[in-house]
């Protein structure tokens, strides 16, 4: 068992191996739910900062902690942004007539058109993987609403960049 | 296809930036951890002690309870007097230093008056049931060195509040000039009530000045009686000499007379000016201002005046008495033996209230037709009415807080006497109460932050 200052130390040199071991994955969602490096990075400590702070519970499953810490924290982020209501982009939805490679938005471009909720929905079911319940379960949102989410999250990247149309068909 | 999505956005997330985790996330998660944990048991440790004080916050919460006054009431006397707070009595240079105690006389009728332990003169009005503390003009209690002298075991009354309680009166000593030099001016002063202003002031003189240490009216509001000390020194840092004195007064510039009387005499007067002055085991009637003579009754067999009255079974000291108001009666409070009740042309004398084994004194206030309305120590401290003809248990008018021996407006009593509800009083915070009332608040933040932290942990 060893004593407390042990076990304290054992602890901290999992977390610091945890940390070595996850941080470029975590990083690699944070950017994606972020689209600014800083912004991740300031996501991924925060989740961390949390981690330490509970890691005797979570050290059996840190990363699903630290993940769902994470969008926890975007979660935040959007219902935070609340009061601001979403509005359509009307005439700049439109795709644009001209389809010149060079004015063609990228996905990274494409993905900072979207709202932070439906940027963060994004993520989760095409690049985490996630099932809309586990999606739903996640975000602490409903499954509908998952639906709904990603259904305009798509639309609106097929607006943006139209050359991604083909890329987006939704998963069934 | 969607296949394809996920591979752009895994590309995407290939061209994230490498990112800096401080070395020190551990150590400051650490700290975290321990504030949280804090705070919890911190909360818990409020939650345990709140519901162990909470019959004490209650109890401590209903004493500061107020009504409204409804100015709909009539004029009465309250059925509880409560005692003020020494804080409030503070003294500095002669003067009282709270905020509350104030020159402003204009109370109104007043319903009971009386004494603090401390010195400080307090009058509860009629019509609301308002506590006055009053800073008296010259009143003798008021200087640190009288209140030192005068205040102690004996239970001296000090002012008197008339029958119908539109009249407080009071011993006054009015210091002129500095130091040692100061002469003495001494007296009673009577306030008018309903209107703040000082009626009368009947001054007494002997010796370097006359302490008035009792004062009581006749039952008509017309005479005073009063007892207290002649002095041979008196400056604002001592006080010497103390011969006791009796007295009364009337109306009249010329109609008061006071004598030299045995130690711890008292004295009671009607409205034809005749008097009883009570010492120990001697019961004197001083003669209306036109008679003549006076006569004396001796208690015990070593009478040796006109006649002896074995009115006294053990012997004791008599406490106090009071004239009936057609001067036919004496009331008589002795100690150890109870209430009795002298017919002063026969001599004869009954009980009308015994001590009983628990030892109770009883001091007479005022008659009421047939009925005595008393001070009574029995089962605590009570204002109490006992009926002449017909003795029966005494019956509790007025329940008397500690340090509560008042005057009574008895004229407001009633036939038969009746008392009336009225709000308790409102003091100003204390040190301890406030000190107690942020504790106490210290003490729910915590337990609510407690419980915040608890009900809103993230499930894992």
């Amino acid at each position: 068992m060893g004593t407390r200052k042990e076990r304290l130390a054992a602890r901290e040199a999992s977390f610091e191996s945890f940390v070595r071991a996850r941080t470029t994955a975590l990083g690699r969602t944070a950017y994606l739910l972020t689209g600014d490096a800083h912004a991740a990075e300031d996501l991924v400590q925060s989740a961390l900062l949390r981690a330490a702070e509970h890691w005797r519970r979570i050290e059996t499953s840190p990363e699903a902690y630290v993940r769902r810490t994470m969008y926890h924290l975007q979660v935040s982020a959007w219902r935070k942004r609340g009061e601001v209501r979403e509005h359509d982009l009307g005439g700049f939805d439109a795709a644009s007539p001209v389809c010149d490679t060079d004015l063609r938005l990228s996905i990274a471009d494409a993905l900072a058109g979207l709202t932070v909720k439906q940027r963060t929905v994004l993520v989760l079911r095409f690049f985490e993987d996630l099932t809309e319940s586990q999606t739903a379960d996640a975000l602490g949102i409903s499954r509908g609403t998952v639906k709904s989410t990603t259904r305009q999250a798509l639309d609106r990247l097929r607006v943006l960049a139209p050359h991604l149309a083909e890329l987006v068909e939704e998963r069934p | 296809m969607t296949d394809t999505l996920k591979d752009h956005l895994e590309r995407l997330a290939a061209d994230a930036p490498s990112l800096d985790i401080p070395a020190d996330t551990w150590a400051r998660g650490r700290r975290r951890h321990r504030r949280a944990v804090t705070v919890r048991a911190l909360g818990a440790l409020a939650l345990v002690v709140l519901l162990g004080l909470a019959p004490l916050l209650v109890a401590r919460l209903d004493t500061g309870t107020v009504q409204p006054a409804d100015p709909s009431r009539s004029l009465g006397v309250p059925d509880r007097l409560q005692g003020v707070p020494a804080r409030l009595a503070d003294r500095s240079d002669g003067a009282w230093v709270h905020d509350i105690v104030t020159d402003d006389l204009h109370t109104g009728v007043g319903a009971a008056a009386w004494v603090t332990a401390e010195g400080l003169p307090v009058v509860v009005d009629a019509a609301a049931g308002g506590y006055h503390l009053l800073d008296l003009p010259g009143f003798q209690l008021t200087s640190t060195e009288a209140a030192s002298t005068w205040i102690g075991y004996t239970p001296y009354t000090f002012l008197a509040l008339s029958p119908d309680g539109t009249h407080l009166a009071y011993g006054y000593a009015d210091l002129d000039g500095p130091g040692r030099s100061a002469t003495v001016t001494t007296g009673i002063r009577i306030v008018d009530l309903p209107t703040g202003e000082v009626q009368r002031s009947i001054p007494l003189t002997g010796g370097a000045g006359v302490a008035v240490t009792d004062i009581s009216w006749s039952s008509g509001g017309t005479w005073l009686a009063w007892s207290g000390f002649r002095t041979t020194s008196w400056t604002a840092s001592s006080i010497g000499g103390h011969t006791p004195l009796v007295g009364i007064a009337g109306p009249g510039r010329d109609e008061q007379v006071h004598k030299r009387a045995p130690r711890n005499s008292t004295v009671s007067v009607d409205d034809d000016g005749a008097g009883v002055v009570v010492s120990g085991r001697r019961l004197t009637l001083l003669p209306a201002r036109n008679s003549r003579g006076s006569q004396a009754f001796v208690t015990g067999p070593t009478a040796r005046v006109p006649r002896s009255i074995r009115w006294s079974r053990t012997g004791h000291a008599v406490d106090s008495a009071l004239l009936s108001p057609d001067g036919t009666q004496v009331a008589v409070g002795a100690d150890g033996e109870g209430l009795l009740v002298i017919d002063v042309p026969s001599g004869r004398w009954r009980l009308v209230a015994d001590d009983g084994p628990d030892s109770a004194q009883t001091r007479p206030l005022a008659w009421s037709g047939d009925t005595l309305v008393t001070d009574a120590w029995r089962e605590g401290h009570h204002i109490e009415a006992v009926t002449v003809r017909r003795p029966t248990e005494p019956r509790t008018l007025v329940t008397l807080g500690p340090g509560v021996t008042p005057s009574i407006a008895t004229d407001l009593l009633g036939t038969p006497p009746h008392t009336v509800d009225r709000p308790g009083p409102h003091w100003p915070w204390s040190p301890d109460r406030w000190a107690f009332t942020i504790a106490l608040t210290i003490l729910v933040v915590f337990a609510v932050a407690g419980a915040a932290t608890v009900v809103t942990r993230r499930p894992r």
